[in-house]
């Protein structure tokens, strides 16, 4: 067999391979350079690598530094619970509803919550920011913390309700039946039976939520005033240089999220798996 | 546990009725399932045998008619307020919950204090103790199986409802059991109401069997009375196989009908013949009946057809099917047990007749 034969197989038997870890380097890039630069020791703009400075540990032993930074952070947060709470409880209840009343409406309902999925953020954005601005400066209402709430609510709720109600769906029907069987009445059904198989939908449906809410940046920045969550301002730091804090501080989330998936499905498989 | 109905007696059903908006699945359908015994409620699917059992769950109400266990009135009642269970066909187990927490899981509703010591008892009795630890997943379809019988039982039911519960098992599996069912309910002496499709199932287990068809009960009794003498033609067919032909019922022997059909004049008990007079399909089972190479002769006359033609021959081992088509009686199966040493040599093509013993023939309505 010659060289270059033996080179083609080499290639073919592994190809799957080098493509996948090709993809790999490609979505984990940005990641790597977020976390790169939280070293960066840079005198003006954190947009190149300042070959003379040494790597520092300094943006990640003052996260908080930056003016401005730690209260973003914390009205992101703040908008991000409770958004996902009203829009879980909320979205939770419709998709009940949907799946298991009989309405009039209940058609049209089930096809019209999929629209604020389908329709593009910046046409929500524009359109929420001339409701408020139109009619809730009416009531006293000024853009700001509790605007971005109510938006963050309204896009989140489809999401919760798709969720939940792909879940309450593949729900067996005859396990309710067997609780009523064995002498649960309608609030012992719900809450023995019912809510624990639903529950993973729930939750999942939350942590979804709240991933949604605190990325949002199209619709934030329509409806938010003066108040200023994460995204808006890392955006608008953009223009005079994101100091590396934010970096510091975006690695850190990827690592909680990480953490959490992997706590899921750790869970998941523990549930599965003999007691 | 407001409105629990406290309940012990037979299980009586009376005009019971179950409309939907397209079609009668129970229609006007009355019965006493007596107390401690092992009833089956044998079909076709389709035929209303589940919907029966659902309204005597109390999972679906009836549109007309009543339900008693005893004489309490549990027409209207809900499912939790009868003491009622059931084995659903897919099991219907708790997905997260242990197979103790699943048998207890009754007991708790109820308020009893020592449920998971009664669950654990009722493990025990489908010898499933080593396993009350796991999640239902983690089970064999026969160990489901058993822990939604002992689900079920541990309540101490008046009546238990098994809708198909062997349905979901292999050949083998559902053999042991139907014995480990049926030992179970000598055991505890609870009245079993088990609905199937399988009547080999229905005979093997059950003291009584109804067999329904198109939401009505077409004939009921002891399963060697039914296979022995159906009284109709859905009943002569689904309980095991039989041989029909119509004819007439045109005259009377001493204690038998002579009964005309195109070809022959065939003699049945007066007492087997559902008709004194008019239409009616004659039959007879196909293990009663014999193979002959030559035409049997007058001792056999009014008990045997013939000249027919042999289409098939299988050999089963213990015994050996023969197929015959005879003109203007349709296509005939006789069983013959391979008893003999020399067996008749037959062949497709051949020319063979039928007899069988006067007793075993039997009239059904057309």
């Amino acid at each position: 067999m010659s060289t270059s034969q033996r080179l083609r197989f080499w290639i073919a038997n592994r190809f799957v391979m080098i493509v996948a870890i090709l993809v790999l380097v490609y979505l984990f890039l940005p990641v790597a350079y977020t976390f790169v630069f939280s070293f960066n020791n840079y005198k003006k703009s954190n947009i190149q690598w300042n070959p003379e400075g040494s790597p520092t540990l300094d943006h990640w032993k003052n996260p908080f530094g930056p003016p401005g930074i730690k209260d973003a952070l914390l009205t992101s947060l703040g908008v991000g619970a409770i958004a996902t709470l009203v829009a879980t409880v909320l979205g939770t209840l419709l998709a009940f509803a949907l799946v298991r009343h009989d309405f009039r409406g209940k058609g049209a309902g089930n096809i019209l919550v999929f629209v604020p999925m389908a329709t593009p953020e910046i046409v929500l954005g524009a359109s929420l920011l001339t409701i408020f601005v139109q009619g809730f400066n009416q009531v006293g209402l000024t853009l700001g913390f509790w605007t971005i709430v109510i938006a963050h609510i309204m896009f989140c709720l489809s999401f919760v309700v798709v969720t939940v109600k792909a879940r309450l769906q593949s729900l067996d029907p005859r396990l309710e039946e067997a609780a009523q069987d064995l002498y649960a009445g309608p609030g012992g059904t719900f809450w023995r039976v019912t809510f624990p198989l639903v529950l993973p939908g729930i939750v999942s449906a939350a942590l979804l939520s709240f991933s949604l809410s605190f990325d949002d940046f199209i619709i934030t920045n329509f409806v938010s005033g003066d108040a200023t969550t994460f995204p808006k301002f890392v955006y608008v730091s953009y223009l005079r240089g994101i100091p590396a804090e934010a970096n510091v501080i975006g690695f850190s989330l990827f690592v909680i999220a990480v953490l959490l998936v992997i706590a899921g499905q750790v869970v998941g498989s523990r549930r599965r798996s003999p007691a | 546990m407001a409105g629990f109905r406290e309940a012990q007696g037979d299980l009586v059903l009376e005009n019971v009725t179950k409309s939907f908006t397209t079609f009668t699945a129970v229609d006007d359908l009355s019965l006493t399932v007596p107390r401690g015994s092992f009833f089956a409620l044998l079909g076709p699917s389709g035929c209303g045998k589940t919907t029966t059992l659902r309204m005597v769950a109390g999972l679906e109400q009836p549109t007309s008619g009543t339900i008693r266990i005893g004489n309490t009135d549990l027409t209207g009642s809900r499912p939790y307020e009868r003491p009622v269970n059931t084995v659903f066909q897919s099991y219907a187990l708790f997905p997260h919950l242990s197979v103790r927490d699943n048998v207890a899981f009754g007991p708790k509703r109820r308020g009893v204090k020592d449920a998971l010591a009664q669950a654990d008892a009722t493990l025990s009795l489908v010898q499933l103790t080593h396993l009350a630890g796991r999640k239902p997943t983690q089970l064999s379809g026969g160990q489901q199986q058993r822990v939604a019988v002992a689900r079920a039982l541990v309540n101490h039911p008046e009546v238990l409802l098994l809708d198909e519960p062997l349905g979901a098992l292999d050949l083998k599996l559902r053999r042991e059991m139907q014995v480990e069912l049926k030992r179970i309910q000598t055991e505890v002496g609870l009245t079993f109401v088990h609905v199937t499709h399988d009547q080999e199932e229905a005979m093997t287990m059950a003291d009584t069997v109804a067999v329904m068809n198109l939401g009505k009960i077409e004939q009921m009794g002891a399963p060697d009375v039914l296979y022995d003498l159906p009284r109709t033609k859905f009943v002569a067919n689904f309980l095991g196989q039989s041989n029909l032909m119509s004819g007439h019922v045109d005259d009377t022997d001493g204690d038998n009908v002579v009964v005309s059909t195109a070809q022959h004049k065939l003699r049945l008990r007066k007492s087997r013949a559902a008709a004194g007079s008019g239409d009616i399909a004659f039959g007879v089972r196909p293990e009663k009946t014999r193979i002959h190479n030559a035409d049997p002769g007058p001792a056999a006359a009014g008990n045997s057809i013939g000249p027919g033609t042999l289409v098939d021959v299988s050999f089963t081992g213990v015994a050996t099917q023969y197929l015959v088509d005879v003109p203007e009686a349709g296509r005939w199966a006789v069983y013959e047990q391979n008893l003999d040493l020399e067996r008749i040599d037959s062949r497709p093509g051949d020319t063979v007749w039928i007899s069988w013993d006067p007793g075993h023939a039997f009239g059904v309505r057309p």
